[in-house]
């Protein structure tokens, strides 16, 4: 029996490990994308596809409600990924809906795979608010500090 | 159009008891347990009221207030396709077991672990993308397409 808890621990873990490599594989190449896609302001990315019925069902609404509510301080881009594959292959998107929240400066503030609840969204958009807290320097975005 | 609704709730309490209840046979080597999930899958996709696992969420976890409701606008039938395909591979992991191939069983037990975990930890279901694809691949019985909402 300790074998099989062993077992089960080690396969677990694997998957764990797994899944955060590609989580973690997706933020390095959306930390890439994004320096191409600085606005100046935070944005949200909002990846989604005709037939994602969680896209239409449950994300665009709460995207759409938190939209009305923050106006024009942040930029929002909805990408379908069947018009623009080069886009979700950019940001290494691999998933359904998927959403990220940039800051002014383009830095990766959140990635979230699958529904962002409106609770989450909201909290990401505000860290990407806080130019203070992400940028102490004024230095340019994406330069390492010398 | 009358919107359709799921709670998500009642379906992430499903995903934890299989999870939880295959690990336990895979660390007990007690394979009626898989029977058992199997069984309770197929009986809560056939007749979704008697559904078990859904009714303990129903008639103890939320009345006690250990899990909150989590109604959202969504078409039941991919879920239910989804417990179903779950449902399916576990009785073919049973008849895997009662044909002496212990090692077969669990690679597909861990195989609906897996899928169930994905499910449950980030949201990503696919036996739901599977219903969506056959339904857009016009693959008879397969007749509920994704809810337009502007």
């Amino acid at each position: 029996m300790l074998e099989r808890i062993a077992i089960t621990i080690v396969l677990i873990g694997l998957g764990v490990l797994a899944y955060r490599l590609l989580l973690s594989a997706q933020r390095r190449q959306a930390v890439a994308a994004s320096r191409r896609d600085c606005v100046g302001r935070p944005s949200l990315l909002v990846f989604t596809s005709p037939t994602c019925a969680p896209c239409k069902l449950q994300q665009m609404p709460i995207v759409n409600r938190l939209m009305d509510e923050w106006g024009d301080r942040i930029s929002l881009r909805v990408i379908d990924v069947t018009e623009q594959p080069d886009m979700a292959t950019r940001f290494g998107v691999w998933s359904l809906p998927t959403t990220i929240v940039l800051d002014g400066s383009g830095h990766v503030e959140a990635i979230n795979q699958g529904i962002a609840g409106a609770v989450k969204l909201r909290e990401q958009f505000e860290r990407a608010c806080q130019p203070a807290v992400n940028a102490p320097t004024n230095r340019p975005a994406n330069q390492p500090a010398n | 159009m009358n919107e359709r609704k799921v709670d998500h709730s009642a379906l992430r309490t499903n995903q934890a008891f299989i999870i939880g209840l295959s690990i336990l046979a895979f660390i007990l080597n007690a394979w009626p347990l898989v029977t058992f999930v199997a069984a309770v899958m197929l009986v809560g996709t056939l007749w979704p009221n008697a559904a078990l696992f859904k009714a303990v969420y129903l008639y103890a976890l939320k009345p006690l207030k250990i899990a909150q409701p989590d109604v959202r606008v969504d078409n039941p039938e991919p879920h239910l396709f989804a417990q179903g395909v779950g449902g399916v591979v576990l009785t073919l992991a049973t008849i895997a077991f009662a044909l002496t191939s212990p090692i077969a069983g669990w690679v597909l037990t861990w195989i609906v672990v897996a899928l169930a975990a994905l499910n449950l930890f980030a949201g990503i279901c696919v036996g739901c993308m599977m219903y969506y694809w056959f339904n857009r691949l016009g693959v008879r019985g397969f007749t509920v397409a994704p809810i337009e909402r502007k």
